[in-house]
């Protein structure tokens, strides 16, 4: 949170309409007084064509998603198919709820020491008075599914047992490595960002996810690009430890965190009935799914290349992670066959 | 709060995937797609993430907070759109298909023949599938074609497509043959023998004549050739140029008309810090004209420029612009006809240079003892067709008005390709969705016809290329009997200044250190053997080998 850096001046090119940091958090700010969704206000909830029920075919699950990709849940009975698609929205809603309750504990702690008239500080409190939208939005909707008829359960599995112990941990880096925290925010926003973008791109599936996913990938593209900017300009300004302290914690954090929201947890895994080995392939040991997490992550590649956190020697960590590839040329760039 | 489209898009819609709330329109697949002369953000929509600005080629998007006055018509253009075409039915995202995948495991080889945008987005276009690879040649020993030779040098914004450009080319599985010409040095026989498919993306290089008497004095160009001029195209260096009248006429209103009149009204000292070519921006600097007058057969409201050229021409402070409707009044209220209206009420700076719009005025003929001294000019009046057309109808008026350059700017037209079908008319090579026949393609100019924008290739080249996945799939295409083996030492035997991804690399670094030691963005090299001789400066990056064995 210290002084802004001078817009960097190689190119002979000035991009038009390129603002510096603090008008572009200005900007943000202001669009998320005037564009933004309230969880009990812009979701119709009790519309009938919202309703959860039985045997709905709208939520088989498409190769959008990394079970619904797989040899193995296209071979199950379509009643199957149904029951495990219903608890997978729910899942994914559910790790997405808990992320975001990460997201903005961490954010708070680096808002505490916040110095009067950053504007880092305004739009950090627009993006978590959203973030609370989203929670209620994701919660409710996983309310929806429970107990109904469509996913027979009284409690949907979030992330690992772990994680809840993780997050006061997690969460105390928005103070000491606030840089490192905002790389974590980003492998929590990216992969499901990634996922929801997927599904929709690919023609959605029942209007109540629908809906919950359109509201979530509106305003968590503010967040991201948020994030991007935020890592732009304080990245440079890292010392020379923590730079290279976070050529290793980035690759890490970015597979770690994608594990935690994407993999369902045992528990999870048992109640969708999914058998051990095919959660291997599923995740990620297949070549198919190999390619899926690589996907996942073009748009951060471009980010770190920006940043300059991605050398050649870092390169081999993020291989090892399974995380590399090609950068994305712009940010929800489709990922090509080639990429 | 809306990020805002401004002149430079190139219908790329790249942006349309980034967006979040599938607020940026037409798409590609919307009816008026094709037809649109930019796309629009929905300001009711939009959540100002910026996602779209990353996206764009062309720099032409902006929030609306950093629009500098002359910008502001482009709110109003964005708002009129969606008040026009509201796209109510939108879904929340754009869709985008699952990639189609070949069923036929390759490896396959394509030679595409041209490096401007519609070779480049083709081969970017193949390169998304791993079972290809990619030669693209060019006679030039530089690529980009009219992003390079065409696009005008005060259009800096759009010229960083070439940044997009350059990521295409440094694909894995991409090759150049620069410098090489297809007919010349290599035949297409021979590419159809060592390639699974051929596509020809080699533009419009011509232009359409005038056909009236006089139009072959000196002083009579065609606007493509000046255009190739003041940006260094090296075939056009030597064009003979007479800027010692104080008057220049230009016969179509195009955009590219607007570009030849702006370049020749501009202060020179604007076109200091571009990259316009030397000896033109030389002449342009002890230029004696005063006025360019621009004729269009027909009214304002049928004006062929687009509205983005005209909004950038009117918040042009350095320029005088006068609007003669001729007999018609300005009617409408859309963007433009406020925009000619307000012109034509604006008062002259004689300090200034001019650019007079005339409408519904055509050249009747070009007057003088073998240069042009003067061109005689037939007024019209408009005539609703059949079809329900306005049409240009001569009045039989006329006037002469004295000139010492006629600039024709009456549309590209494209050459017959050698051993391919031609089609005069359309100056086209007959195709069906850019397949020529199987093993033969088309995508850009030489398919559609000189229509369209630089990005509007990206979707055509999907076309073509959709096309070639067929082909490739179904077997029609016979496995060629040659393969590219070895093509690399051939070529050079032939054309020994061939010019690789690594020398037009090293031209590229050069011609940027020239511009930076003068503050410009480049200096562009003119003279092929130039170009040939910087290129073969250019080395294999030393332990490359080993840094690809080690993988990192």
């Amino acid at each position: 949170m210290t002084a802004v850096k001078p817009e960097k001046t190689a190119s002979a090119h000035v991009p038009q309409g390129r603002q510096s940091y603090y008008d572009t958090l200005r900007t943000l700010s202001e669009a998320s007084v005037t564009q933004h969704f309230r969880a009990f206000e812009d979701i119709a909830w009790d519309d009938p064509a919202y309703a959860v029920l039985a045997n709905d075919e709208r939520f088989i699950l498409t190769d959008a998603d990394e079970i619904g990709a797989s040899a193995w849940y296209k071979s199950l009975p379509k009643e199957r198919q149904i029951e495990i698609g219903a608890y997978r929205y729910a899942q994914v809603a559910k790790v997405g709820r808990q992320f975001e309750q990460l997201l903005i504990a961490g954010v708070m702690q680096n808002l505490i020491g916040m110095k009067d008239g950053n504007p880092e500080f305004r739009y950090a409190m627009h993006e978590v008075t959203e973030e609370t939208h989203h929670i209620q939005m994701f919660q409710e909707g996983v309310n929806r599914f429970v107990g109904s008829a469509a996913l027979d359960l009284d409690n949907v599995a979030g992330a690992p047992a772990w994680f809840k112990y993780a997050v006061p941990l997690l969460c105390s880096a928005g103070v000491w490595f606030p840089e490192a925290f905002f790389v974590g925010i980003l492998a929590g926003e990216e992969p499901i960002d990634h996922l929801q973008k997927s599904i929709m791109r690919a023609g959605g599936s029942h209007p109540l996810i629908d809906r919950i996913m359109q509201i979530h990938i509106a305003e968590e593209a503010r967040h991201i690009g948020f994030a991007h900017q935020y890592l732009e300009q304080h990245m440079p300004e890292m010392g020379f430890v923590k730079k290279q302290a976070m050529k290793v914690i980035f690759p890490v954090v970015m597979r770690l965190l994608c594990d935690v929201i994407m993999v369902p947890s045992k528990q999870a895994r048992e109640d969708m009935g999914i058998p051990d080995e095919v959660a291997k392939e599923i995740w990620w040991d297949s070549e198919e799914s190999r390619k899926r997490l690589r996907d996942m992550f073009g748009d951060v590649r471009m980010l770190a290349d920006n940043v300059g956190v991605r050398d050649r020697f870092s390169k081999v960590l993020w291989r090892v992670m399974g995380i590399d590839g090609r950068p994305s040329r712009h940010r929800s760039e489709v990922a090509s066959a080639a990429h | 709060m809306p990020h805002v489209v401004t002149q430079s898009c190139c219908s790329d819609a790249s942006c349309v995937v980034a967006c979040p709330v599938n607020c940026i329109h037409p798409a590609p697949g919307d009816p008026d797609f094709a037809t649109a002369e930019m796309l629009y953000v929905d300001a009711a929509a939009c959540v100002d993430c910026g996602a779209c600005a990353t996206a764009c080629p062309a720099d032409a998007i902006v929030p609306h907070t950093t629009l500098t006055e002359k910008q502001l018509p482009f709110l109003a253009l964005n708002a009129e759109y969606f008040a026009a075409f509201p796209h109510a039915d939108r879904t929340p995202l754009a869709l985008v298909h699952q990639q189609r995948r070949l069923q036929r495991t390759g490896p396959f080889r394509v030679a595409v023949v041209g490096a401007g945008p519609a070779g480049l987005y083709t081969a970017d276009e193949l390169l998304k599938h791993p079972e290809i690879t990619v030669d693209v040649f060019d006679r030039l020993p530089t690529p980009y074609g009219l992003v390079r030779a065409g696009v005008a040098p005060d259009h800096q914004h759009t010229k960083q497509i070439e940044k997009l450009f350059a990521q295409i080319e440094s694909q894995p599985g991409f090759r150049y043959f620069l410098g090489v010409e297809i007919g010349k040095d290599l035949s297409h026989a021979e590419l159809t023998a060592r390639y699974h498919a051929v596509v020809y993306t080699v533009g419009a290089a011509s232009d359409k004549p005038l056909n009236i008497p006089g139009d072959d004095h000196a002083g009579s160009l065609s606007a493509t050739d000046f255009v190739g001029w003041y940006n260094g195209h090296p075939d056009k260096q030597d064009l003979a140029v007479d800027l010692s009248h104080e008057r220049v006429v230009i016969v179509g209103n195009g955009n590219v008309a607007l570009d030849c009149a702006r370049i020749l009204a501009e202060q020179p000292t604007r076109l200091e810090s571009t990259d316009i070519s030397t000896l033109p921006f030389g002449a342009l600097l002890t230029s004696k004209v005063r006025e360019v007058v621009i004729l269009g057969r027909r009214g304002p409201n049928e004006a062929a420029f687009t509205v983005p050229e005209l909004v950038g021409l009117a918040g042009h402070t350095g320029i005088n612009v006068v609007v003669d409707p001729g007999d018609g009044e300005i009617t409408g209220d859309d963007v433009k006809t406020r925009l000619l209206r307000e012109l034509a009420e604006r008062p002259l700076d004689p300090a200034k240079r001019t650019i007079v719009l005339r409408f519904l005025a055509s050249p009747v003929a070009v007057h003088g003892e073998g240069r042009v001294t003067a061109v005689e000019i037939g007024r019209n009046r408009l005539q609703v067709d059949a079809d329900g057309v306005p049409r240009a109808v001569p009045t039989g008026e006329t006037e002469v008005i004295e000139a010492g350059m006629l600039l024709r700017a009456v549309g590209y037209h494209g050459l017959p390709v050698t051993d391919l079908p031609y089609d005069a008319e359309s100056g086209t090579v007959p195709n069906r969705e850019g397949r020529v026949h199987p093993g033969v393609y088309v995508a850009g100019w030489v398919k559609r016809g000189p229509t369209g924008f630089i990005g509007t290739n990206k979707s055509d080249a999907e076309e073509t290329v959709d096309a070639i996945l067929d082909d490739l799939d179904s077997g029609i295409i016979p496995e060629p009997v040659g393969s590219t083996a070895g093509l690399r030492g051939v070529i050079r035997g032939r054309q020994p200044g061939m010019v690789d991804l690594a020398g037009w690399q090293a031209i590229d670094r050069e011609e940027k250190r020239r511009g930076a030691a003068a503050g410009r963005p480049r200096i562009k090299i003119v003279d092929v053997e130039e170009m040939r001789r910087v290129a073969t400066q250019a080395s294999e990056p030393r332990y490359s080998s080993l840094r690809r064995w080690v993988g990192v």
